[in-house]
């Protein structure tokens, strides 16, 4: 059994984990708040702008020529080859938030690797580039360390070009990105989502009727290059304010949960410094007293 | 017909009944009544208004977007930002036009520091046309 003082000592470390992770949560829950809020506001926008996008894809007499859009008669899973841009947090301390994207990506390697050409693995946040910079099964591509840190809208604007033009010079014949969709404080959902190229969504075609028509104003390929430059970017932001979120929550829960674990903790090793202490005075009586009963019968003999 | 306002801030409108719009298309004002034809489009910088089923027209300031006319029932707009009369402050608006006027007297300012200066002017005035309005239907 432990002696008294190192069960003392080892209630003072505890509480001192304690008092750190407590003052983690506290900063995780106000950089959670400022994270929601921007991506909640955010999220009705970047919405509508794909909306806007997938209606002038799905309008049959409008015709779009543009570099972004899928080729006629091309299928979507059998592709050449195929970038996939990884998004996780710079630092960690947020259970599993990105253990899952990890998770998520080395699942889809394994399913989907052998479709593709040649599959090239880019990286936004520090941690899931520490992971895959050894492994083998893929290409290198970039990591956009100067895009991480605070989430601005410049720098999604910059990212979004980067991949988009890189796409466009035929370096990459897909564009994904795997990210984590903020639900709530304790759940965010690791996503793959299509970025590049542009495809019209089947629902919109088949609800679109064969002669349905509109307007574009000043022209089509104004309206679209404008349009596509602003959604490229937007949709780029919506993820990083996504991922950011996402991350503030999945560490608040976890040093919600290592504080209450801390507070358990303390609690038996008290219970257990208690005993230990109690169980040391009860020694030490009874020393005394066999002592001085002892004593006394000698006396008396 | 519905009106949806969205800025990356926040919904600045959304899903009020309107009986016309009015927005700053590049091509020119454009007004947009129930039944219009389906249209997407391009904003520039400038005024907008529409007029709700019940009570006072509404004024603002839109800078670059787009707008969408869907079904003749539904009108969409995204814009960078969105400014409505109410919230212009224009002793403020007055201080950023003279700015940017003293900046444009400036004889050595390149030509994107120019661009920028002169958007910024005519924001200003836009937004003391704008603010001016709706002091004129308060009363």
């Amino acid at each position: 059994m432990a002696s008294i003082k190192d069960l003392k000592t080892r209630i003072g470390s505890v509480k001192n984990t304690q008092q750190t992770t407590k003052a983690m949560k506290m900063v995780s829950a106000a950089k959670l708040r400022r994270a929601q809020d921007a991506l909640i506001s955010n999220r009705p926008y970047a919405k509508q702008l794909g909306v806007l996008v997938d209606h002038m894809l799905a309008t049959p007499r409008i015709s779009l020529d543009s570099a972004v859009l899928a080729k006629e008669g091309a299928t979507p899973i059998v592709g050449g080859r195929i970038l996939l841009l990884i998004v996780t947090s710079d630092r960690g301390l947020c259970a599993g938030f990105n253990a899952t994207i990890i998770k998520t990506a080395m699942k889809w390697l394994a399913e989907n690797g052998r479709k593709y050409e040649s599959v090239t693995f880019s990286f936004l946040g520090k941690r899931g580039y520490d992971f895959f910079r050894s492994r083998r099964g893929f290409i290198h591509g970039d990591y956009f360390e100067e895009y991480g840190g605070k989430v601005t809208f410049k720098k999604a604007n910059d990212l979004a070009k980067k991949l988009v033009d890189s796409f466009v010079a035929g370096e990459y014949e897909e564009v994904k990105i795997l990210y984590n969709v903020f639900q709530n404080a304790i759940s965010q959902i690791p996503t793959l989502e299509e970025f590049l190229p542009l495809r019209p969504k089947a629902a919109e075609a088949a609800e679109a009727s064969p002669d349905a028509n509109v307007i574009v104003k000043p022209d089509t390929t104004q309206v679209l290059a404008a349009l596509l430059s602003k959604h490229f970017a937007v949709q780029t932001f919506r993820v990083m304010l996504e991922s950011q979120a996402g991350e503030q929550g999945a560490r608040m829960s976890a040093m919600e949960n290592a504080t209450k674990n801390a507070g358990e903790m303390i609690r038996k090793l008290t219970l257990q410094y208690n005993k230990q202490r109690q169980a040391n005075i009860t020694k030490e009586l009874l020393e005394i007293i066999s002592g001085s009963e002892s004593s006394k019968s000698q006396a008396a003999s | 017909m519905q009106l949806n306002i969205l800025s990356p801030e926040k919904r600045v409108v959304s899903s009020t009944e309107v009986s016309s719009v009015t927005l700053p298309g590049s091509e020119g004002q454009i007004q947009i009544l129930p039944q219009h034809a389906d249209m997407i489009g391009t904003l520039e910088t400038g005024e907008f208004a529409f007029q709700p089923l019940d009570g006072n027209p509404i004024h603002g300031v839109i800078t670059s977007g787009f707008f969408e006319v869907r079904g003749g029932e539904s009108v969409t707009v995204t814009a960078e930002t969105v400014e409505l009369a109410k919230e212009i402050d224009p002793s403020r608006a007055r201080t950023a036009q003279k700015k940017a006027e003293n900046a444009l007297t400036d004889p050595e300012l390149d030509s994107k520091l120019f661009r920028k200066y002169e958007l910024k002017l005519q924001r200003s005035l836009i937004r003391q046309q704008v603010a001016g309005r709706e002091v004129q239907t308060r009363q």
